[in-house]
């Protein structure tokens, strides 16, 4: 069985990836949703800064916010002077970067879905007087429910695994920045295969499980999770 | 004749460098030492660095390296008798000290660094206790100064001491507990603690079973233990070992 640092793991990566998920869909809704109306010669641009992620390693990140975070650069101080405590090695910290770090995988679903709809609805929603938000939550979000329920599962499903950025920003405390992937390396290191073991199982069954979830919901068309 | 034979070796040492796998806290040095000796004899080598604890378990799991130097005698200890490694070449290469470092040039000696950690915790970088000895040698120091309950939930854990001093170097924790040999060349703001106040760190190596370069390895580690070099590990952070009859 899992030994009570490793309860406390699971719940700080669950507390995460939720955290996470809810704070990327705010933010990547909006931002998908005004790409899929943006037409213009820096599109390619935009779009590849938000791609970064996906193939940067996580530790070109995780080297980058350690040195963000620092009390002598700005956004380090900012956060010092608004909250009155520091970023690297805690909870906030690690959610400022798993935000960056998953921003692709919230992104790119929503950006798909939104160019496929079918913008005659919102003409249509127009004529009958509704105004801009409620065309949005009442014909847009119904029609690209799939996608959204895509976008969450994969932010969180993608936060859960994280390891590279935690590495480097989290500095390895139990029940502030421990999450499960750092757990399964110290046992592994330690020679505590028995642990590892139940950790590393655990972890696969429950990405296996989420994705065939994700895949059953996506069933009705709209297989593409990426850029076209 | 002999010139022939030598030819064929002189060669395959330029082809694959002998492998040296060394705890984080000698890694700086042991870059130096291996350059002078790669110079003297034209025997390449290359150096990985990580924890002695990510290196036990590579080498437990047949990792190909010549030589280990671990930052504990345990470790090492564990592979001969295991029979992954053999007893001949476990050898005691330096004598690691802790020190502490800080941004507060006042703190100079331990009885103002002990009275001001209990007067002002805040946040203490030290290296995994569990997996790297400078980690553990950092935890005995604050069992034995009674500020262990103080430190509670603020001790920031780097996989390695390294990675300790690396959240000091870039600003992130005002204090840590690292080995002395990576502050050997910062003079404000570092108390070396007293070896009574921790376990001695006595660092071993031995060359893993599996190397098929003994003969180098050996050759190496004859050099490390040398007299001269030893000497020069004091200005960089360690205490000097004896050099043992093998290399006589």
């Amino acid at each position: 069985m899992p030994v009570s640092g490793d309860v406390t793991a699971i719940w700080l990566t669950l507390k995460l990836a939720a955290l996470t998920s809810s704070i990327l869909l705010i933010i990547a809704t909006p931002v998908a949703w005004w790409l899929s109306c943006w037409q213009h010669r820096l599109k390619s641009v935009v779009l590849s800064v938000i791609a970064l992620p996906l193939i940067l390693p996580p530790t070109v990140l995780g080297f980058y916010l350690l040195l963000a975070f620092a009390p002598d650069s700005w956004p380090g101080q900012w956060w010092q002077s608004v909250f009155g405590t520091s970023l690297a090695f805690s909870f906030s910290g690690l959610v400022i970067g798993s935000v960056i770090y998953s921003l692709p995988f919230a992104v790119q679903p929503l950006y798909t879905g939104f160019t496929q709809l079918d913008r005659r609805y919102l003409e249509v929603g127009k004529t009958f007087n509704m105004g801009k938000f409620a065309r949005f939550s009442r014909i847009v979000v119904p029609l690209c429910q799939s996608y959204f329920f895509v976008a969450l599962g994969l932010t969180f499903a993608h936060t859960i695994g994280e390891f590279g950025v935690v590495l480097m920003i989290g500095g390895n405390i139990p029940g502030e920045t421990q999450v499960i992937a750092i757990a399964l390396y110290d046992h592994v290191e330690m020679g505590q295969y028995q642990q590892a073991h139940w950790l590393a199982a655990g972890l696969m069954l429950f990405s296996f499980l989420l994705l065939c979830i994700l895949y059953g919901a996506n069933r009705g068309g709209g297989r593409q999770w990426n850029f076209r | 004749m002999s010139v022939f034979l030598a030819f064929p070796s002189s060669t395959r040492a330029k082809e694959t460098p002998l492998r040296l796998a060394v705890a984080a806290n000698f890694a700086p040095v042991l870059d130096k030492i291996a350059g002078d000796f790669s110079a003297r004899t034209g025997i390449k080598t290359s150096v990985t660095v990580a924890s002695s604890g990510t290196l036990f378990a590579q080498i437990r799991n047949g990792a190909p390296f010549d030589i280990f130097l671990s930052a504990d005698a345990r470790r090492p200890q564990q592979l001969v008798s295991e029979n992954l490694a053999d007893s001949d070449s476990l050898i005691a290469y330096a004598t690691g000290k802790l020190a502490y470092v800080s941004d507060n040039p006042a703190i100079s000696d331990v009885d103002t660094l002990i009275a001001s950690l209990n007067h002002n915790p805040g946040r203490l970088a030290i290296a995994h206790p569990e997996l790297a000895p400078y980690g553990r040698a950092a935890l005995q120091f604050l069992q034995k100064s009674g500020l262990e309950d103080e430190f509670a939930g603020r001790l920031v854990r780097g996989k390695n001491v390294l990675q300790a001093w690396q959240y000091f170097e870039t600003g992130n924790v005002s204090q840590a507990l690292v080995a002395a040999s990576l502050v050997a060349n910062k003079h404000e703001g570092k108390v070396v603690i007293p070896s009574f106040l921790h376990d001695e760190i006595t660092q071993k190596l031995v060359i893993p079973g599996s190397s098929e370069r003994h003969h180098d390895a050996m050759r190496f580690i004859c050099y490390l233990v040398s007299e001269s070099v030893q000497r020069s590990l004091k200005s960089a952070g360690y205490e000097p070992v004896q050099t043992p009859g093998v290399c006589r």
